[in-house]
């Protein structure tokens, strides 16, 4: 009998902790939440057109190996004419970012021999160097500066933007607008002609590791 | 004979007496339990940056730092702009019970730093922005420059934030508002520490653990 009395003690006792851990369990939510945590990228385009009219990959005034537009330097009715030429970049980031660039610019000019002359020669072909021009000019080349008031050239050849291109910010930039024909000679012996070949590199780096990556000073942009 | 059907009888009415009471008594703690199950439910809608969150938050903005001069020292005043702000809203729908929160955080790697903040006083206002950051950490470390000891209040303070929002109860249809203000140190392996796991257990505040 006392047996029996406790198997029923323990079953009613037994029975109320069911209850009362389904009370517990039953006011208590979970939820539980993965925070995916990536690095901050970077984005850039560039948008090359002659008098309005874009350019890309495919078009005649770029080549894809050396990766350099095509420019005419002195005929003016060829549609890729250097005073028709202007370059803009787009530039964002999600992260807090430093931007610098460089343009490098060659001046080809070719010289075709009259065949008909008395000792014809073959073609020479030749780069142009440029002395310093006025401040509307990039650095030793005839290239114009696009709306560059934002910049600080540097000795090492790059461009620096000052602001720190702030996280999720797009920054549009006109780099260059234009540029001064050069002038070619044309007599009985040869013909001149130039082409200009430009490549634009463009870097970004995070906001806080400009001076580690460009080798630069820490007080450049306080300077 | 008679006496023991008699001793029978008496036994089985005891027995069924038993059964009554036990009966009477289990019916009446049932039906208590069970109108609170019908009347009351907890339920959370978390939103991260505005958007509601099932599983996964994706941040994609974090930015790998010295932890010594880009943090601790702030070198290059850099700190504030290099870091990853992450807005948690956490609803408490209008059929829930009064709640508490119970928030934890687990990052897969020590080399994410995040620092919790919240406006105790205005659990349910919005506005924080990276303006703050510099205000915020320098409270928070003082003048201290070892890295070590910088890492251990800021988990100090991060342990210190979550026992302060859990000790406070939240009604339905309220809404607190905390952030996660994020960095990566310079050792930081995307490719295999990327996550960091946000916990968040509510709890009715009656019957509930403290």
């Amino acid at each position: 009998m006392r047996t029996k009395s406790i198997l029923l003690y323990l079953l009613i006792f037994t029975s109320l902790l069911s209850l009362v851990t389904m009370t517990y369990a039953y006011f208590k939510a979970s939820n539980n939440y993965v925070i995916e945590l990536n690095l901050g990228g970077l984005s850039l385009n560039a948008y090359i057109s002659f008098d309005g009219v874009y350019i890309d990959q495919d078009s005649p005034y770029y080549d894809p190996i050396t990766q350099t537009v095509i420019v005419e330097a002195f005929d003016a009715s060829k549609p890729n004419y250097i005073e028709h030429l202007k370059i803009d970049i787009t530039l964002s980031s999600k992260i807090a970012s430093k931007m610098r660039f460089m343009i490098k610019d060659e001046w080809i000019l070719t010289r075709t021999f009259n065949p008909d002359a008395m000792y014809p020669m073959d073609p020479v072909i030749e780069s142009i160097y440029f002395s310093e021009q006025s401040d509307i000019y990039f650095p030793y080349s005839y290239l114009k500066k696009g709306d560059l008031s934002l910049f600080k050239f540097h000795e090492d050849g790059y461009a620096y933007y000052l602001p720190t291109i702030d996280k999720n910010e797009t920054v549009m930039i006109n780099l260059i607008s234009g540029g001064k024909p050069y002038l070619v000679r044309e007599n009985d012996l040869y013909v001149e002609t130039c082409v200009v070949r430009i490549g634009l590199e463009v870097e970004l780096v995070q906001a806080n590791r400009f001076y580690e990556i460009w080798g630069i000073d820490q007080t450049f942009y306080q300077s | 004979m008679k006496k023991y059907m008699l001793t029978i009888l008496i036994m089985l009415s005891l027995v069924s007496l038993i059964f009554t009471l036990s009966y009477a008594w289990f019916t009446h703690t049932q039906s208590h339990q069970v109108m609170k199950l019908i009347s009351k439910d907890i339920d959370i809608t978390t939103t991260a940056n505005n958007q509601i969150v099932v599983e996964t938050i994706v941040i994609d903005d974090l930015v790998m730092i010295d932890f010594q001069n880009d943090f601790v020292l702030n070198t290059y005043q850099v700190r504030k702009d290099t870091a990853s702000i992450l807005e948690i809203q956490i609803l408490l729908s209008m059929d829930s019970m009064q709640s508490k929160h119970f928030i934890s955080f687990t990052p897969s790697s020590s080399d994410v730093i995040y620092i919790l903040y919240a406006d105790l006083l205005n659990l349910n206002q919005s506005g924080f922005d990276k303006n703050q950051i510099d205000g915020m950490v320098d409270n928070l470390i003082g003048t201290e420059t070892n890295s070590q000891v910088v890492q251990s209040l800021i988990t100090l303070h991060n342990e210190s934030l979550l026992n302060d929002l859990k000790d406070i109860i939240i009604k339905p249809g309220e809404t607190i508002i905390f952030y996660v203000v994020l960095w990566a140190k310079d050792s930081y392996n995307q490719e295999v520490d990327n996550n960091l796991l946000m916990s968040i257990e509510t709890i009715s505040f009656v019957g509930g653990p403290s």
